[in-house]
């Protein structure tokens, strides 16, 4: 994964594609002391990835795994009735 | 006894068919492995329906419409079972399936003329800048991203793929998944009107993921 910058629309700060692989564990094990470097050295690199965390949690906080909900019941029926007298819509819950 | 008469004996015997031991045809034992593989099939199915529920809420922004996605992915996985390899996780096919029936359903409303009730009016508004609740909140902001953004987005920040797997899944080379997902978080950051300035900042080096976020 090469190291590489571009300017956003907004113009308030450089985004970095390392940065970002690291916040989402790609990047190599002997790349993250380099990405680690940078971060202490530039204010900027530390403010981005702390936002990338932040926005990371609050999608996964915000989209939790319902796994148990009328939908996700009726939807389960709908794979349980499978394959015997054919495939119906399943009602809303 | 002669010979001959000991012969047919025990060839009687040999034809005659004994209790307790049923006599299988081949197809039954492939009509069982059909059966194993149906039910192994419907349970890896049924385990993914919250993760499918979640991507679908994500992407589409109605409950009600990914309901409709769901039901619909399940519905043309299960028509077409025999195209999964049992050998794997039916995730990825599922996400396929859901993504191109997203993609689907994309374009036929794009083809079709809004349709808007005659009291619709000006309850219609499209900017949504000056709302500041809005502005924060994700739903809105995920669906203020394109299309390519917001599958990147949330196969990577959400699904938790990697990029090959995203990349593998959209069918896009793993550089264009970088570009698209970086301009996604910015896009989105800048839509839920978060100040990078304004986030408190204090981080470690060597501090997990799991720990910043928290």
């Amino acid at each position: 994964m090469t190291p590489s910058t571009a300017k956003t629309a907004t113009g308030f700060t450089e985004i970095n594609q390392d940065l970002h692989a690291y916040v989402d564990g790609e990047l190599p094990i002997e790349r993250v002391p380099l990405v680690e470097a940078r971060m202490l050295a530039d204010p900027q690199a530390r403010v981005l990835v702390k936002a990338l965390h932040v926005q990371r949690a609050a999608l996964q906080n915000h989209y939790k795994l319902a796994s148990d909900c009328p939908r996700t019941r009726a939807l389960l029926a709908l794979v349980e009735r499978w394959p015997g007298d054919g495939i119906e819509r399943a009602p809303c819950g | 006894m002669s010979l001959w008469m000991f012969l047919a004996h025990f060839f009687l015997i040999s034809i005659t068919p004994r209790r307790g031991i049923k006599c299988r045809r081949p197809s039954s034992y492939i009509g069982e492995a059909k059966e194993r593989r149906m039910e192994q099939a419907k349970h890896a199915i049924a385990a993914e329906i919250p993760r499918l529920r979640r991507y679908a809420r994500a992407l589409s922004g109605s409950d009600l419409e990914a309901d409709d996605l769901v039901q619909e992915t399940l519905t043309r996985a299960l028509t077409h079972i025999e195209q999964w390899q049992t050998d794997e996780s039916p995730r990825k096919w599922l996400f396929s399936i859901l993504h191109n029936h997203f993609i689907d359903g994309v374009r036929r409303t794009s083809r079709r003329p809004l349709h808007l009730s005659i009291d619709a009016g000006d309850a219609v508004v499209i900017d949504v800048g000056g709302d500041a609740g809005l502005r924060h909140d994700l739903d809105q902001g995920l669906q203020g991203l394109s299309e390519d953004q917001r599958q990147v987005l949330l196969l990577i920040g959400l699904e938790g793929l990697s990029y090959a797997e995203t990349a593998d899944q959209l069918n896009i080379p793993i550089g264009t998944v970088m570009s698209r997902l970086a301009r996604a978080r910015d896009r989105l950051r800048v839509l839920m009107g978060c100040d990078i300035s304004e986030v408190d900042v204090v981080i470690h080096a060597s501090v997990p993921a799991e720990q910043v976020a928290s």
